[in-house]
């Protein structure tokens, strides 16, 4: 294995050539223009950029929830952008857990149901791994006594964290985090950062957040500037 | 798999007043269903009585080939034999155990006359002691106790002592010819008729009779024309030894088809000229296809339009809960549910909502009936003489079909209102626009 080879290999996200234009009424939005992205495993990422920037584009291409117009993304080495739905669907359950900024929650499912449903996808857990899985990622995230809570009985913060534990739960490879404390207030928002650094770091998972904030520029291992579809770093 | 449907269960508690609203018309589609097929039971057991029993069909009747249409022209050629009947007896041996009983008849047309009024009639000439069991028998006291109003009420045997030329008429026929039953109350110079016919060998021949009992046919078209007399009596009238056919009536527990498959392919196998029909077959009975013909067409339309209601109750319900979960569907299709998964999940809430619709389906039928079959409705039923109780029997066998009927229907339903949605690309359904 050469020095290029290794480098590529510790690359866990690869975008080249990205480019993603919207169609709004009769006006083309071009909201990705050629860009290339490489993210090493275990690196605490934020994307950075303006509203309309592209950096939820980004964020979307990465988490295979939508598709490119041209250029390939490799996730853990594997071409993505080309792959069938339901492929996607196994490779965002085994490899990526999603934080979204308003917590996506299920209302009907209390915190404990909330963070088992990815577990339930593949079904090769028995409940007892299930469970332990659970509870390890409701500690990881401080919330063990508010398993048995409805989601609207919690507070934002609680429900992100609710939020994080279910990305955490599948123990996948990278987390993306869409303006995840965008609907906290600035103290819970630095809770919440807090919580990702040190998982980031206990765990050795490879975050991705975008974020407008740029109060947490400098509390962030690497920060990917983005500016009218273009990467700015 | 659980939590699949305690999510599914729990999503119909979330919008409580919309899911009873659709459950209402789930429970209001099976509750007409099953109506529609207890009545549809109640006519078709009715008929059956009449057609089997009453009007001595049989469950199975043995003819000479051809003779349901040639008979009443040439009936000596096509009337069976003496020397035929105990062919059709040797070929019925083996089956004995799943015959309740046979019986032979005749019947044919003439005129009764008392002396000063004549009329024609169309007389069935029956075995006194099998038209009593038939009268009584206790599938016939169930559902056709409308017309046996006395039990065995055709009950030549009790005059046939007396009275060995005893004919029972209608009390249609009796008005028409100047006597009012009861019969056997009448002197014995008012009970006096001539019956009077051709004979098989084409002669003018007369009997004497005498009125005893009255009956009813059931059949409206029947009710001014129709004489049952003893058998003798009328091979005596049409100077024959013979009979039109030999009737077979059968143990409930067993199927007609079958034995009816077998008997034929005996006769065909021992080259036997004879024909054997079942009671559902039209050349021997014309009123019970066509009323059952009639009753199935009309249920299946009324099928189509509830099915339909129900169908679009469910169509809305999903629409609506789609609508109002489309970011709910983008999430789980994000953390690795396929869109077939999420389907799925659909369709559980629904196939649950119709599980307790069901339940409660059954309830307000089995009330439905109950209140209806006590209240002891008269109808008057298009051609049948009299009228009868319209009453409601939903079965064991009405609810389960109904019922898988229901639940195919919501899950199909179902299935087809989300599986466009749930096929939306995700970041539409994340971001709330593709929906």
């Amino acid at each position: 294995m050469n020095l290029n080879q290794k480098s590529e290999a510790q690359n866990i996200i690869q975008l080249q050539n990205i480019s993603k234009t919207y169609t709004l009424g009769e006006t083309k939005v071009h909201a990705l223009k050629g860009l290339d992205l490489n993210l090493k495993k275990g690196e605490f990422t934020a994307l950075i950029g303006a509203s309309g920037s592209g950096k939820s584009t980004l964020l979307n291409l990465v988490g295979c929830i939508d598709t490119p117009d041209t250029g390939s993304i490799l996730i853990d080495q594997v071409e993505v952008t080309k792959m069938s739905e339901n492929r996607k669907s196994l490779l965002r359950n085994e490899k990526l857990g999603f934080i979204f900024q308003s917590f996506n929650l299920i209302p009907v499912l209390n915190v404990f149901e909330n963070i088992e449903l990815p577990l339930m996808v593949r079904n090769q857990l028995s409940a007892e791994q299930r469970k332990e899985r659970v509870l390890r990622a409701l500690k990881s995230v401080g919330l063990s006594e508010f398993k048995d809570h409805q989601p609207d009985k919690l507070s934002g913060g609680q429900r992100q964290r609710v939020a994080i534990a279910r990305a955490l739960v599948t123990e996948p490879a990278i987390i993306l985090a869409d303006e995840p404390t965008a609907n906290l207030d600035s103290k819970t928002a630095h809770h919440i950062i807090d919580l990702l650094l040190a998982l980031n770091s206990e765990m050795k998972v490879t975050f991705l957040f975008c974020s407008h904030d740029e109060k947490l520029i400098g509390r962030v291992g690497r920060v990917v500037r983005i500016q009218d579809g273009i990467i700015d770093e | 798999m659980i939590l699949f449907w305690k999510i599914a269960a729990k999503n119909i508690l979330r919008n409580s007043r919309r899911s009873l609203a659709t459950g209402s018309a789930i429970t209001a589609g099976f509750v007409g269903l099953t109506l529609l097929g207890g009545y549809i039971n109640s006519v078709h057991n009715s008929l059956k009585a009449n057609t089997i029993y009453i009007n001595h069909v049989g469950h199975l009747s043995v003819y000479r080939r051809d003779a349901t249409e040639q008979f009443y022209i040439r009936p000596q050629k096509f009337q069976l034999t003496p020397d035929d009947l105990m062919k059709i007896n040797q070929v019925l041996e083996p089956y004995r155990n799943q015959i309740e009983l046979t019986s032979t008849y005749i019947s044919g047309m003439g005129l009764i006359s008392n002396g000063t009024k004549s009329i024609p009639f169309f007389a069935t000439g029956v075995d006194p002691e099998t038209e009593r069991k038939l009268r009584s028998h206790p599938f016939v006291l169930y559902w056709a106790r409308d017309w046996v109003k006395n039990e065995g009420n055709v009950n030549l045997k009790s005059e046939g002592a007396k009275y060995p030329d005893s004919v029972s008429i209608t009390a249609r026929m009796g008005e028409l010819i100047g006597q009012d039953p009861p019969f056997n109350l009448l002197s014995d110079e008012k009970r006096s008729v001539q019956l009077a016919a051709r004979s098989y060998a084409g002669e003018l021949n007369a009997v004497n009779a005498t009125l005893s009992v009255e009956h009813t046919t059931g059949v409206d078209l029947a009710e001014d024309t129709s004489l049952i007399a003893p058998l003798k009596l009328l091979q005596e009238l049409f100077d024959t030894d013979g009979v039109q056919y030999l009737a077979i009536y059968m143990l409930p527990e067993f199927p007609v088809h079958d034995l009816l498959k077998r008997i034929q392919n005996d006769f065909e196998t021992k080259k036997l000229n004879y024909q054997i029909f079942s009671f559902d077959d039209e050349a021997v009975s014309q009123i019970y296809v066509g009323t059952m013909s009639f009753l199935f067409t009309m249920a299946g339309f009324f099928i189509f339009l509830i099915c339909g209601a129900v169908s679009l109750s469910i169509i809305n319900a999903m629409t609506m809960g789609i609508l109002e979960r489309v970011k709910e569907i983008g999430t789980l299709r994000a953390i690795g549910y396929e869109s077939s998964i999420v389907s799925k999940l659909f369709v559980r809430e629904a196939v649950i909502l119709t599980g307790f619709c069901l339940i409660a389906g059954v309830i307000v039928a089995e009330s439905i009936a109950f209140v209806v079959n006590s209240l002891n409705i008269r109808f008057e039923p298009p051609a049948m003489a009299g009228d009868a109780q319209f009453s409601l029997t939903p079965t064991p066998q009405i609810y389960f079909v109904a019922a898988a009927a229901m639940l195919l229907l919501s899950a199909v339903t179902a299935f087809l209102a989300v599986r466009r949605k749930s096929k939306i690309k995700v970041i539409d359904l994340l971001t709330d626009t593709g929906a």
